[in-house]
C-alpha cells in the first residue's frame, strides 16, 4: 500500500465526522508521510509501520463520538459513541454493546412501569373523585368493591405521588448511567486493542 | 508485550517524551516506536485525545526549508498527569520485581 491508498482508506473510514475534523486528521498523516520521506523511508514502508488505516479510522471515530457525548449530553450522541466503540472489535462488542443495551432496556422498563403507575393513579383519582361527587357512578366502577370511594381517592393520590418520586429516581439513575457509560467507553478506547 | 498493557503505557510514554522537549508528530512516533513495538498510526489518535483532554497543545512551526510542522507541547495538566502515571508505573514495576525476585529466591 502507498500513501494515496492509505489516505483514501483512512478518509472513507472517517465518513460521518465533520469535514474539518477529517481534514485535520488527514493533515497529520500527510505530514507523517512527508517527514518519513525526508528520512529516506519509502511510502510502502511507512504504510506498513502505520498499520491498518481502517482500524485507525475506527479508533479516531470512537474517540470523537465519546468526546462529543461527554461534552453535550444527547441520546443520539451516546448511541453513536457506544456503537463506534463496540465496532472496534469483537471483544468490544461483547463488553460494550451487550451490557449497555441490557442496562438500558432495564432502565426503560423501570421508567415505563413508573409512567404506567402514574397514569393509573391519575385515572383512579379522577374516577374515585367522580364517584364521591356523583354516587350514582359507583355501579360503573365495580373495582371499588369493598373500598369506599374516599379510601380509593387517597390510595390513588398515594400511587400518583409515589410514581412521581419513582420517576424522579429513574431520572437520576438515567443521568448516572449516562456518565457511567461515558467513562466506561473512555476506559475501553484506552485499554482495548493497541 | 500484550497490547492491552501497551496502550495504557503508550500514553505515559508520549507524556514522558514531550516532557523532555516539544516534538512534531513523526519525531514523537519514531522515538516511541524505536523502543516499543506499536502500530505507529495509533499514536495520532492518542495525541488527538490528549489534546482534547488538555494534556498537550499543538502549534505550527516552520522547519528548515521545509513546510511548517505541527509541534506538540505538554500543558501544566499534562505534566501532572504524566508524573502521576510515571509514579504508578514505577511502583508497579518495583512490586513486580520484588515478586519475581521472591519467587526465584524461594526456588533456590
Amino acid at each position: 500500500m502507498e500513501k494515496i491508498e492509505f489516505i483514501k482508506k483512512l478518509r472513507s473510514s472517517l465518513s460521518g465526522l465533520p469535514p474539518e475534523e477529517i481534514e485535520d486528521i488527514i493533515l497529520d498523516y500527510e505530514e507523517h508521510f512527508e517527514s518519513g520521506k525526508e528520512s529516506k523511508r519509502s511510502e510502502k514502508e511507512l504504510c506498513q509501520s502505520l498499520g491498518d488505516p481502517v482500524t485507525i479510522g475506527r479508533q479516531l471515530k470512537a474517540n470523537y463520538h465519546i468526546e462529543k457525548a461527554e461534552g453535550n449530553a444527547s441520546v443520539q450522541g451516546i448511541l453513536k459513541a457506544v456503537l463506534a466503540t463496540a465496532g472496534l472489535g469483537f471483544f468490544n462488542l461483547i463488553f460494550v454493546a451487550f451490557p449497555f443495551f441490557g442496562l438500558l432496556f432495564f432502565l426503560f422498563g423501570l421508567v415505563f412501569s413508573g409512567i404506567a403507575a402514574f397514569v393509573s393513579g391519575v385515572i383512579g383519582f379522577v374516577g374515585s373523585a367522580l364517584v364521591l361527587v356523583f354516587p350514582a357512578f359507583a355501579d360503573r366502577f365495580s373495582i371499588f368493591n369493598g373500598v369506599t370511594p374516599a379510601a380509593a381517592l387517597f390510595i390513588c393520590i398515594a400511587i400518583t405521588g409515589f410514581s412521581i418520586l419513582f420517576l424522579i429516581v429513574c431520572w437520576y439513575l438515567l443521568k448516572w448511567f449516562y456518565q457511567l457509560t461515558v467513562s466506561y467507553l473512555k476506559l475501553n478506547v484506552k485499554i482495548i486493542k493497541g | 508485550m500484550d497490547t492491552q498493557l501497551k496502550k495504557g503505557v503508550l500514553e505515559m510514554c508520549v507524556l514522558a517524551v514531550l516532557k523532555q522537549r516539544d516534538c512534531y508528530g513523526y519525531e514523537l512516533v519514531n522515538q516511541i516506536s524505536k523502543k516499543v513495538s506499536v502500530s505507529e498510526g495509533t499514536i495520532y489518535p492518542l495525541l488527538r485525545r490528549l489534546k482534547t483532554e488538555d494534556y498537550v497543545e499543538a502549534y505550527l512551526q516552520e522547519s528548515n526549508g521545509g513546510p511548517s510542522r505541527k509541534y506538540y507541547c505538554l500543558t501544566e495538566r499534562g505534566q501532572q498527569a504524566g508524573d502521576k502515571l510515571l509514579k504508578e508505573w514505577e511502583s508497579f514495576n518495583q512490586n513486580i520485581d520484588q515478586l519475581l525476585k521472591g519467587l526465584t529466591n524461594g526456588k533456590n
